[in-house]
């Protein structure tokens, strides 16, 4: 188990939060860490997440995020 | 021009060719239908509850591969599609579901009929959305239309509050569509394919697995010659029969908890398994850990999410089945498989259980063989139980039969209604729709519906007088206590009724339509006859069978796939 932070590139709207928190509770994980902010234009923001998983799980909810619309761009950060 | 927020939906589901809209209604969208009224290109079905509702719009979408179109009112309307919104998820079926909602001033504050319902589906939608502003509407709705039948295809909820529904905006609807965040699918990785070839090529003992994703593809004929030029034999999932004709030499069976005896050894002995379109759910599978043990695995999908998700994958290949399968056959050298072919041919005599020695007995794989014979074009529509795996077991399955089933979700009372849906998306094909007592129950208020629509499905419950499968597992594994299971006891058994309840037959009559209670194949095939001329009119063949009838092989959950039951002891 390792701990994890991706950065998240969202839409700046309603529900996109609640779905990455659905996500990690659907699957019955903490989320260690949350931060978010608008940038830009305030037509997107900034979500920053921690959490601590192994690497299957880890893969595997990377995947579930590139899927989820309103998520428009995932990078993973050094912790 | 500005016009009303009720007259773009019109004009928008007109654009998106919806010819059937299966709707409610309610307060919250009473000016939905007032447009509606005044039209008519767009055929309402108003069906009598809403969960049949959707599961009407999932059969027809799975029969016609067009997107089904739901229409129903805030609150209990909304909630009562959520499992038929879930078992669309499940089996990748799209729908568009346009649920009302209370007025924007009141959302949140616990407004008569109001529920969150973007909240509550979020969890089992492709997407779910609220349109708070008139602007947005025909964006929102075309996106919908668009998600719903693109990639992996899914069920997308749009919540429309009813005031903005009654307000002036742009009458545009939107020929296209960007969403940033929503990513298309490519062309399958060259690299990836490559190595796959070369596995297949290599292969001793390869198997394909196909599920449902190969069929959504329409990647039936191209993987029938790959088949074909490969000679490489097939095990499919039960959303995956009829991906190739079951009737190839080459196709051996299902595969998983109620598979086939062969196809279940295939997949513990092989060296190479090539899925396609499959998510190795838990009931392909058995235990995780004992699956497969000797192959590398080749796992074709559109959706990233489902690789690697359940088993540990060699290759993993994102994209779209039909391509794929092309570029695969382009590739791939076929090798010698004789020696795995004998093995193979040696399990399925074997498996001696699995055909039932004198058809003259009604047994539900008589049943079942008797419709199959009966008809050489023909939908056949389960509800979820004992009655669904015999179906997928029993049934033959190509271009001409198809089969639909809740695979995923398992949900009971799916059957009828969705059975009354996709003989709404064809009507020049029989529609026949294999149920239970038990199942047939949770929705029979349908039967109002096929009446007054005038739909000819023919209605064949397989009556044992109890909940089949359930029992079954009591029967196997709870040292037949049958608690819950027996339809015709009531208080654990304290009391017996003598006479089933209800009398379907009677029932039927009340709606006015005709229906038989067979006991023998000979009389099934009279009233199976009889019942295919009736015209405008469901019709109902109740056949009884006995409550001991087991659904074999089967894998006892958490075993590995070659522990099979294969007769009763």
């Amino acid at each position: 188990m390792t701990e994890r932070r991706l950065l998240l590139h969202v839409e700046n709207d309603v529900g996109v939060l609640a779905k990455v928190a659905d996500l990690f509770a659907g699957k019955h994980y903490n989320l260690e860490s949350l931060s978010v902010y608008p940038v830009a234009d305030h037509t997107m923001s900034e979500m920053h997440i921690g959490f601590i998983s192994d690497e299957q799980l880890y893969l595997q909810i990377k995947k579930q995020l590139r899927r989820c619309i309103g998520i428009v761009e995932i990078r993973e950060e050094i912790c | 021009m500005n016009i009303k927020g009720t007259q773009l939906f019109i004009k928008a589901l007109a654009a998106e060719k919806t010819d059937l809209l299966f709707a409610y209604p309610g307060s919250a969208v009473i000016s939905l239908f007032d447009e509606l009224y005044q039209q008519q290109d767009i055929r309402i079905i108003l069906p009598r509850h809403e969960q049949a509702l959707v599961h009407q719009a999932d059969g027809y979408a799975r029969s016609t591969g067009k997107t089904g179109v739901c229409l129903v009112t805030s609150g209990p309307g909304a909630t009562n599609i959520v499992t038929g919104i879930a078992t669309a998820n499940y089996d990748s079926v799209p729908l568009v579901c346009f649920c009302g909602q209370v007025k924007r001033a009141l959302i949140g504050n616990d407004a008569f009929q109001e529920v969150d319902i973007v909240g509550i589906t979020r969890g089992i939608t492709k997407h779910s959305m609220m349109v708070t502003e008139r602007e947005n509407l025909g964006k929102a709705i075309k996106e919908a239309f668009y998600i719903a039948s693109t990639g992996r295809p899914g069920p997308v909820v749009v919540d429309l509050p009813v005031d903005m529904m009654e307000e002036y905006g742009s009458d545009e609807y939107p020929e296209t569509v960007q969403i940033r965040s929503y990513r298309e699918v490519g062309a399958p990785p060259k690299d990836q394919i490559k190595e796959a070839a070369a596995m297949l090529s290599n292969a001793k003992r390869p198997l394909f697995l196909i599920g449902g994703g190969l069929k959504k593809s329409k990647a039936e004929q191209r993987f029938g010659q790959l088949v074909e030029q490969s000679g490489i034999p097939v095990v499919s999932t039960i959303m995956g029969k009829g991906g190739i004709p079951s009737t190839h030499p080459c196709y051996i069976g299902n595969v998983g908890m109620h598979g086939c005896y062969a196809g279940n050894h295939a997949v513990m002995k092989c060296d190479l398994l090539c899925s396609i379109g499959c998510r190795f759910n838990d009931r392909i599978t058995g235990k995780t850990d004992l699956f497969a043990p000797a192959a590398k695995i080749i796992h074709i999908d559109i959706d990233d999410a489902s690789i690697s998700r359940n088993v540990a994958v060699t290759v993993p290949i994102v994209s779209d089945a039909d391509q794929a399968v092309e570029q695969l056959m382009a590739e791939m050298t076929p090798g010698d498989y004789n020696v795995w072919w004998h093995q193979i041919s040696q399990w399925r005599q074997d498996s001696a259980a699995e055909s039932p020695a004198d058809e003259t007995i009604f047994t539900p794989a008589a049943i079942i063989r008797t419709i199959d014979n009966m008809f050489e074009e023909l939908i056949v529509v389960t509800d979820v139980g004992q009655h669904q795996m015999w179906t997928a077991q029993y049934l033959h399955q190509n271009d001409k039969k198809q089969m639909i089933t809740s695979g995923g979700l398992g949900t009971m009372g799916f059957g009828f209604p969705a059975a009354l849906g996709a003989k709404l998306g064809n009507y020049d094909k029989v529609v026949v729709c294999i149920t239970g007592d038990g199942g047939f129950q949770m929705n029979l208020q349908e039967l109002a519906t096929a009446v007054m629509e005038k739909i000819s499905v023919i209605v064949v419950i397989m009556n044992n007088q109890s909940l089949g499968m359930v029992r079954q597992w009591q029967n196997l594994m709870y040292g037949r206590r049958y608690a819950g299971t027996d339809l015709m006891s009531s208080n654990q058994g304290q009391q017996q009724v003598s006479d089933y309840i209800p009398d379907f037959i009677r029932l039927g009559e009340s709606y006015g339509i005709n229906g038989i209670r067979v006991s023998d194949q000979s009389q099934l095939e009279k009233a199976l006859e009889d019942a295919s001329k009736a015209i405008a009119a469901p019709y109902i063949i109740e056949c009884m069978i006995d409550p001991d009838q087991l659904v074999l092989p089967m894998v006892k959950g958490g075993r590995s796939l070659d522990e099979m039951i294969v007769e009763e002891k």
